[in-house]
């Protein structure tokens, strides 16, 4: 943002949502002895902290940002406590996909806490199961008639 | 100070470089200005005319520098026609007596002053008790100078460092805008509650016009008439702003407003005759010109000259436009124009809309045709990007930025941008109104993939800031599909956002743009096209 305080963004599904700037900040504390000893080093030390705190604090105004979002269109998905592959799944049904010229669809990123993320891992060899792979065609295969339909819903009419 | 910095500014300036501060000096003492001559070319010997606050007409010719003998003699004849021509102004009675007076920023020497005694005298024993020439010499002038732009000029540290950085800034280049339009605002008191009479306000605009002639004073130096024109529309732009904002009666700074953009229109008028006078445009040393430095200045020297054009039809100044200027175009608009990115459109905007004024619709169309199609490009693989940029540069990096980061150049970065557009909107409306349905068709699946984007400010009168702090950064994409029906009510539709200043003088918009390509909004595009001159028939 170039200009102003307050940032409106109105989707393509046409529903503005307004946000305020937020201040991210992070601070150290050096002693004396420290920057005697050790001269800029010293701030160098501190310079990698007060990066993750800022980058830390980015991510969660973010991901607070998308849940928000999300919550508002109802577009979430509760696991119960029970994460797995069809849960993913159900993910990739309430989200739109776009594919570049050769057909592929536009990867999605999955975000995930470092418990959830272990979980996964494990569960990585699941994914061979042929009743995933199927149904993870079949909505790919949605997605792209849906994107096939809005892109060719881009146009003029009367 | 400020005695320091008017005699450093005084002493090497001319009768065009003070006419403004001397007018602004008038205004300040309470004189109503009815005539600034043009170009300094004095009409029957008299550069100045003003009626002084007891009703007195007052005359002035306007010199440069010490008079010495020799000097004296070559002007004499212009000194006999200041005092013995009548006033030939619908205001003036030419019956009524006249004061006159011959100024100068520098000194007069003895047998000089010795010869207008005995001017005067002769007139006198002839009966002609109305006919005498009064001196204002350069120690006067700074007296006056020093006085009008005393009380407003800078006292604390950091406006005082950033007037002395315009001041010494390179005459060679482009002014920081930036800088310049937060040194006037602070300069007029824009930012802070103000509580000064219209009359208070009247002075401090008079002296912040004083104050901006010296800030002009290193491009008067080089002659660069793109940094004059850039400094006077910044700080008229201050000047609407202060009006808006304090809702003024127009009586207040219409003067000074009238001054200054005849002293722009001035300027742009030697502009042109100075591009129509040369073979090439390159300037100085030739390595390092050339390219896109060639095709930006050109893109630029001709946005201006036809803002110049459409505002003088506008005006009705003059009837029917220069020839050659269209058939410039015409013949080289290919290999001139160069859109570096969005602060680029505006100067294609007023190019295209002289082109339609003189009915060269086809040629205006191609021109913003070929804008329309570049605000569309989005994926990096496109080969039609500048490789300065991973996007059409935002109408916030100024042409400098861009040429400098195109010539990978010290200090210049590469810069990324956001997939949404400034000026996409505006542009599309602009086609829209102009029916061009075809085109719009074909290129309607980039289009409805960007996303749009306009700044609102909460206060209209901080659209004629360069910086607005308090406002709403809007995004939104097109309809896809998009009703034609739908989409033709947005490009009519006023929605009266800019502000009433702005609304009563459209015309100050061509000017505006240019040097503030950020405002171009889909409103201001549409002001323009409803107050397009009429077609050259």
């Amino acid at each position: 943002m170039h200009e102003g305080d307050i940032l409106s963004v109105k989707s393509d599904k046409g529903l503005p949502v307004e946000s305020e700037l937020k201040e991210i900040s992070a601070g150290f504390l050096l002693k004396n002895e420290d920057i005697i000893a050790k001269g800029m080093e010293a701030y160098y030390a501190k310079l990698d902290e007060l990066a993750q705190s800022i980058k830390n604090q980015e991510e969660r105004i973010m991901l607070n940002a998308m849940e928000q979002a999300a919550e508002r269109v109802q577009n979430v998905v509760d696991t119960k406590g029970n994460f797995s592959f069809s849960t993913i799944l159900d993910a990739l049904e309430k989200i739109t996909i776009s594919f570049d010229s050769n057909g592929n669809p536009s990867v999605q990123d999955i975000i995930l806490s470092p418990s959830a993320a272990a979980k996964m891992r494990a569960m990585l060899p699941e994914l061979e199961k042929k009743e995933y792979k199927r149904r993870y065609n079949e909505i790919i295969e949605r997605k792209r008639k849906e994107w096939l339909d809005r892109e060719n819903s881009r146009r003029l009419v009367d | 100070m400020i005695e320091r910095i008017v005699e450093d500014w005084l002493t090497s300036t001319n009768e065009r470089g003070y006419q403004i501060p001397f007018c602004q000096c008038l205004i300040q003492e309470g004189f109503t200005i009815l005539h600034i001559s043009k170009h300094t070319q004095s009409e029957q010997g008299k550069d100045i005319i003003a009626i002084d606050p007891d009703g007195m007409v007052c005359a002035y010719q306007l010199k440069t520098g010490d008079i010495n003998l020799a000097k004296w003699r070559s002007m004499q004849e212009e000194i006999r026609e200041l005092v013995e021509l009548p006033v030939a102004h619908p205001a003036v009675d030419k019956s009524q007596p006249v004061q006159h007076f011959l100024v100068t920023n520098g000194m007069i020497d003895d047998p000089v002053r010795r010869a207008i005694d005995d001017m005067n005298m002769q007139w006198e024993r002839l009966g002609l008790h109305n006919f005498k020439v009064d001196l204002i010499l350069g120690t006067q002038l700074l007296r006056k100078f020093a006085d009008a732009a005393g009380s407003f000029f800078p006292q604390k540290p950091t406006p005082l460092k950033d007037f002395l950085e315009l001041y010494l800034a390179d005459g060679k280049s482009l002014p920081d805008k930036d800088k310049l339009a937060s040194f006037l605002k602070q300069l007029l008191g824009i930012g802070t509650p103000s509580t000064e009479s219209g009359r208070e306000l009247q002075r401090r605009i008079s002296g912040a016009a004083v104050i901006a002639q010296y800030l002009i004073s290193p491009f008067e130096k080089e002659q660069n008439h793109l940094a004059i024109i850039e400094c006077w529309v910044a700080y008229l732009a201050a000047v609407l702003a202060l009006a808006e904002k304090q809702a003024l009666e127009w009586e207040t700074c219409a003067r000074t407003y009238e001054i200054i953009m005849q002293r722009i229109v001035e300027q742009l008028e030697d502009l042109e005759a100075e591009f129509l006078s040369r073979e090439n445009y390159l300037e100085g040393p030739p390595m390092g010109d050339g390219g896109i430095v060639y095709k930006a200045r050109l893109t630029m020297v001709l946005g201006w000259i036809c803002a110049l054009r459409l505002f003088e039809m506008k005006s009705n100044e003059r009837g029917t436009p220069d020839e050659r200027i269209i058939q410039l175009i015409k013949s080289n608009h290919k290999d001139w124009l160069w859109y570096w990115g969005q602060s680029a459109t505006p100067y294609h905007l007023i190019i295209s809309l002289f082109c339609e004024s003189m009915n060269e619709t086809e040629l205006s169309w191609n021109i913003m045709l070929k804008v329309l199609a570049d605000l569309c490009l989005q994926d990096e693989s496109d080969k039609s990007l500048p490789d300065f940029a991973s996007r059409v540069p935002d109408p916030y990096l100024q042409v400098e930025k861009c040429i400098g980061a195109a010539m990978k150049l010290s200090g210049f970065e590469r810069e990324d941008f956001l997939d949404l557009s400034y000026h996409l909107a505006p542009v599309v409306y602009f086609s829209v109104r102009r029916n061009k349905r075809t085109s719009l068709d074909e290129l309607w699946k980039k289009i409805s993939k960007m996303t749009l984007c306009e700044y609102s400010p909460r206060h209209k009168w901080h659209y004629l800031l360069w910086q607005s702090d308090e406002g709403k950064d809007n995004t939104w994409f097109f309809d896809a599909p998009q009703s034609w029906k739908k989409l033709t009510e947005l490009a009519n539709h006023k929605d009266s956002t800019l502000p009433v200043v702005i609304y009563d003088r459209p015309e100050f918009l061509y000017f505006f743009l240019l040097v503030y390509p950020h405002r171009l909004t889909s409103e201001s595009v549409r002001l323009l096209d409803e107050c397009a001159p009429k077609q050259v028939m």
